[in-house]
């Protein structure tokens, strides 16, 4: 059962040739039984069982998710769920509502089985960065799964679940999705709703999904789209649904500047040979240039850090989460400055406070012109660059990392090693572009490689309807 | 004041502005009884919320910004100041920083007879923060009023005296109070007066260092603390004592401005765009019709009751104080049509009865305006004289009763008035000298002749008694 | 860009502190991020608009409606400490 697919398992409980508890049942002793080997998971919800009865009952008939299992990521507010975004500031925080995204999917009739691991408030790429410590890589247990959604991409690669949420602020659902061999989908910024999900930069933060195949996932993404007045930034576009049998021929744009990055051998390889049958295929492949890549990485970080910076100042111990105020001595704070130090300071992860400070100074008088307006500038280079590139093709493909999965503890000594992994997924990320990343094939090792596509800013039907036509491409292979 | 400085004093006043709820939340924005009663995810900052911002807030911004002759700008942005404090929930103040919602502007008013114009720099919109209250151990937070929409106005440092201040500060109080969209109560907070005061040799090019007094909550405070803060500064410069820029407070006791931070650097607040929000455009439409929608401002209103009721300055002041006296001014004058009669009883004897009454807003006034037009009418048609009004008017305040029932019901009427009847005895002596000469002489049946032609002048409604005493004295 | 920014004056604004003397490891990565960042200043910006959003799209407003989304008491369950109903923190010195 656990091989089902999100449509098989949808149909299997509308027309009761199985049980959504049967469903929900089967998949929580296997969540139980993988997770111990990767720690892709914060907790398991066998609460949710009561849920998938009231289906079996007849209180819900219909729905794209009908029974469907989905894990969804620690940093999505789910109603009497703790939800910490894997931080200790957040420890023992029950989310009194649910975010509007995840209320789509359980509306839809999805069961949410557990919540999964991640970089503490999405920051990081490895999911090292975890206060329920790290994840590990399913396919290769010495390796990172990627960030932030390891726990999410580990998760579906371990079959934990045919679908799983992720967010998705630089590159944090496509990297642990093509770490571990699965697709996963970033829509356009503004396209799903923020409300509920623990914002780690708000100009970039995307909520979006992974799954096996390029269908499963987009059915996820279809449920989670829609208008919601309580995000001020959320788009109203409408979202067709995709024709998976399409024979459109596409302009096939590849970046110059990200094949020029010092690509792993294989992946190189295997991304000419994809082009090779893409123009095999009749369809046309045309280089673009995104002149302004090699500086999305600074810019990435400084408009994130910048913002996450005052994202995070709300954890301060007054109103929820952690309060922790003994000195060494054992005495309690009993002033305020004091106070919101310890509390903060003890809560936060080292990454995170790196973030917040580099993010503190880079807003602070007579240093905001020089990092974040500058910043913000070359942010509208890229976009623009995006915008051209656009103008000579349909959709971008390329990479999405320049390496596999690494080893545990290989960066995460070095910041700016950790930063530089993300090269290639920060550029579109910026532009607020869709985007996503699906399996290509496997290095040498047998780690999986990941294909990147982007596409134009609400194309994201499309962007996708093209990604099945590249997924059945590969699969003839 | 010493003659050889000059003062330059520029308020930062913060309206709440009137709207169900708040700026960017759901919460009620309502005086909050209970603690934290009006809290919504939202307010509390909780994770993974974000605000939206009120459509009416920006109306009633607009309005505000307006009716203080501000140009709205077409496009405004909101930003994060930034700063820890316990009653500011999310770490942040979503405020406007470099692009405010309205520009320039400017207030008039009358200062001792003469018209002063104070010019404005801006106005721009905010959100509020909540309240915490201290006590020796500890502090506690209460957040319903964090997230009341606001518009901060900035007047520009051309305020040149204590008593400018003071006049500046009433009189936008009174703009908002007659656009409706603030109430203007200082002692609740829902009007908040900050006042930059420097001063500065007579000629020097640049302003002195500035003070910022907080938190004064009555105008004549602000009158006296800027008065205190002046000599102060003053003083300083005469003394060769540098004047710190910092934050002061008022204590109203001793009449003394005092420090209130330590630090002198100023904070870093970390300002950039909030990037939950965007930016807000505003169509001209929308703008035109609000600024249509905005009634007639105090000090128009009062150089209209000159021209067109002849009114002097000081009458038209005082009746257009408050818009609703203003209202009732003009709705019994169009009834009554004598504006010098229906504004000298307003100024004396309805003022006095508001006054001494427990009533706080001119429309709560328990006495009809149709009812006060239609005793001033009886005092046109002579059926009432001023002092009978006086006791009428008395009654219809503390009854409600229409002043033609508290007549009848004591029997009140210009005929019982002895004066009144008295009068019209004179003039009929006065009109029959012979009669007067022959009764005099000994004729009394003449009495009744005269008796007959004060009935006559009186419509038959004279007290008999009335007219038999004062004949009887008149004829002696 | 290459000053030597204090690392501690940072942390001060971000209400942070150090412990366990983490302070040096800080403020080395620190510098090391921020000279990474100086490439930007290759880049020729002159005129152009900062991008604070990805969409130049003026977001819809909300109707002036009262609702309540959660009640006092589930509100102050969340806290770590509260009397009478109202956030209790160390005094405000």
């Amino acid at each position: 059962m656990i091989d089902l697919s999100v449509e098989q398992i949808k149909e299997g409980v509308e027309k009761k040739e199985f049980s959504a508890e049967e469903v929900c049942k089967t998949f929580l002793d296997h969540c139980q039984k993988e997770n111990p080997k990767t720690n892709a998971l914060v907790r398991i919800n066998e609460q949710s069982i009561q849920r998938a009865r009231r289906i079996d009952e007849g209180k819900l008939t219909k729905g794209s998710l009908l029974g469907v299992p989905v894990i969804v990521k620690d940093n999505f507010c789910i109603k009497g769920l703790e939800t910490t975004a894997c931080s200790k500031i957040l420890r023992n925080f029950v989310s009194p509502y649910t975010a509007f995204c995840i209320d789509r999917l359980e509306q839809e009739g999805a069961i949410i089985v557990a919540q999964s691991n991640m970089d503490e408030f999405a920051m990081g790429s490895s999911n090292e960065n975890s206060a329920y410590g790290l994840c590990k890589n399913p396919i290769d247990h010495t390796r990172v799964p990627g960030g932030s959604s390891g726990g999410s991409a580990a998760a579906v690669a371990q079959k934990m679940a045919p679908l799983a949420i992720g967010s998705d602020t630089g590159g944090s659902i496509r990297q642990p999705a093509s770490f571990c061999g699965v697709t996963g989908i970033k829509p356009t910024y503004g396209a799903i709703s923020r409300f509920g999900m623990i914002a780690f930069a708000s100009s970039l933060d995307q909520a979006g999904t992974m799954a096996r195949t390029v269908k499963e996932a987009s059915i996820g993404l279809q449920a989670m789209i829609g208008k919601d007045p309580q995000d001020a930034t959320n788009v109203s576009f409408s979202f067709e649904t995709p024709d998976f049998q399409s024979n459109k021929k596409y302009r096939v744009g590849i970046i110059k500047e990200y094949f020029d990055s010092g690509l792993q051998k294989e992946t190189s390889d295997q991304l000419n040979q994809l082009i090779k049958k893409i123009e095999e295929k009749g369809w046309e492949v045309v280089e673009v240039k995104i002149p302004h890549t090699e500086y999305a990485i600074p810019v990435y970080y400084l408009v994130a850090a910048s913002e996450a910076s005052s994202n995070l100042s709300r954890y301060d111990g007054v109103r929820y989460g952690l309060r922790d105020i003994q000195r060494e001595d054992g005495q309690n704070v009993n002033e305020l400055s004091e106070f919101y130090k310890l509390t903060r300071t003890r809560g936060f992860g080292e990454e995170v406070k790196r973030r917040i400070l580099l993010g503190t100074f880079s807003l602070s008088a007579g240093y905001y012109d020089q990092y974040y307006i500058k910043a913000c500038q070359v942010r509208r280079l890229i976009a623009q660059d995006f915008q051209e590139a656009f103008k000579k093709c349909d959709h971008i493909i390329g990479p999405v990392t320049t390496h596999t999965a690494f080893k545990i503890n290989e960066k995460c000594k070095d910041p700016i090693e950790m930063y530089k992994n993300d090269l290639l997924t920060v550029p579109s990320s910026l532009a607020g572009l869709p985007c996503m990343s699906l399996p290509l094939g496997h290095d040498d090792s047998n780690l999986p490689i990941g294909l990147q596509i982007i596409s134009p800013a609400f194309e994201d039907s499309k962007m996708i309807e093209f990604a099945a036509s590249v997924e059945k491409l590969l699969e003839d292979q | 004041m010493n003659g050889n400085y000059e003062v330059n004093i520029g308020l930062e006043i913060h309206a709440q502005l009137t709207t169900q709820s708040k700026c960017f939340s759901s919460a009620s924005t309502e005086f909050g009884k209970g603690h934290n009663n009006h809290v919504t995810l939202v307010c509390a900052g909780l994770p993974g919320t974000l605000p939206v911002l009120n459509d009416e807030a920006v109306n009633v911004a607009i309005k505000t910004a307006k009716a203080l002759n501000c140009e709205i700008q077409e496009d405004s942005l909101f930003s994060r100041k930034q700063y820890f404090y316990p009653d500011m929930p999310k770490g942040y103040q979503i405020t406007q920083y470099d692009r405010p919602i309205a520009k320039g502007g400017f207030v008039d008013f009358y200062l001792e007879g003469e018209k002063v114009r104070v010019p404005l720099e801006r106005a721009h919109m905010e959100e509020d923060a909540g309240k915490s209250t201290h006590f020796g151990e500890y502090s506690l937070i209460n957040l319903n009023r964090a997230g009341t929409p606001l518009l901060e106005i900035v007047s520009k440092p051309e305020i040149t005296s204590a008593s400018m201040a003071a006049a500046y500060a009433r009189t936008v109080r009174q703009i908002l109070r007659y656009a409706e969209v603030c109430d203007g109560n200082l002692e609740e907070g829902s009007l908040r007066c900050d006042c930059n005061v420097s001063v500065r040799p007579k000629g020097d090019e640049t302003l002195g260092t500035k003070v910022e007094l907080k938190n004064i909550n009555s105008f004549r405070f602000i009158e006296k603390a800027i008065e205190y803060e002046i000599q102060r500064q003053i003083q300083c410069k005469e003394t060769g004592e540098k004047i710190v820029q910092e934050t002061r407070l008022y204590d109203s006791v001793k009449n003394k401005t005092f420090s209130m931070r330590k630090k002198e650097e100023a904070n870093d607040y970390r300002y950039f765009p909030e990037p939950d929000l965007m930016a807000l455009r505003l169509d001209e439409s929308r703008i035109e019709n609000l600024t249509k929608s905005l009634p007639e401002g105090p000090t128009e209103k009062m150089e209209r009751f000159q021209k067109e009721f002849g009114l002097n300055l000081d009458e038209s002041i005082l009746l257009t104080s408050e818009k609703e006296m203003a209202e009732i001014f003009e709705d019994v004058n169009t009834k009554v049509s004598d504006p010098k009669l229906v504004s000298n009883w307003m100024a004396s004897e309805l003022l006095r009865l508001f006054n001494e009454g427990d009533i706080e807003n001119w429309k709560d006034m328990p006495v009809e305006r149709g009812d006060f037009a239609d005793l001033l009418s009886m005092i046109q048609s002579k059926e009432l004289s001023g002092k009978m009004a006086k006791e009428v008017l008395e009654e219809m305040w503390n009854s409600g009763k229409k002043p033609k029932e508290i007549v009848a019901d004591r029997g009140l009427s210009l005929i019982s008035d002895e004066s009144e009847i008295e009068a019209q005895i004179d003039t009929i002596i006065g009109q029959n000298k012979e009669k007067v000469e022959e009764y005099k002489s000994g004729k009394e049946k003449l009495f009744g002749f005269f008796v007959g032609q004060v009935m006559k002048a009186t419509k038959g409604q004279a007290s008999p008694q009335v007219v038999n005493k004062i004949l009887k004295d008149k004829l002696k | 860009m290459d000053e030597k920014n204090n690392i501690e004056e940072i942390a001060d604004l971000a209400c942070l502190t150090f412990e366990n003397g983490d302070q040096d490891n800080y403020q080395k990565s620190f510098d090391q991020i921020l000279k990474f960042f100086n490439s930007l200043d290759r880049v020729d910006v002159k005129g152009v608009e900062p991008m604070i959003t990805p969409h130049g799209i003026y977001p819809e407003l909300r109707p002036d409606e009262v609702n309540n989304d959660i009640d006092r008491e589930d509100l102050m369950a969340l806290a770590p400490e509260v009397k009478d109903s109202l956030y209790k923190v160390p005094p405000v010195v």
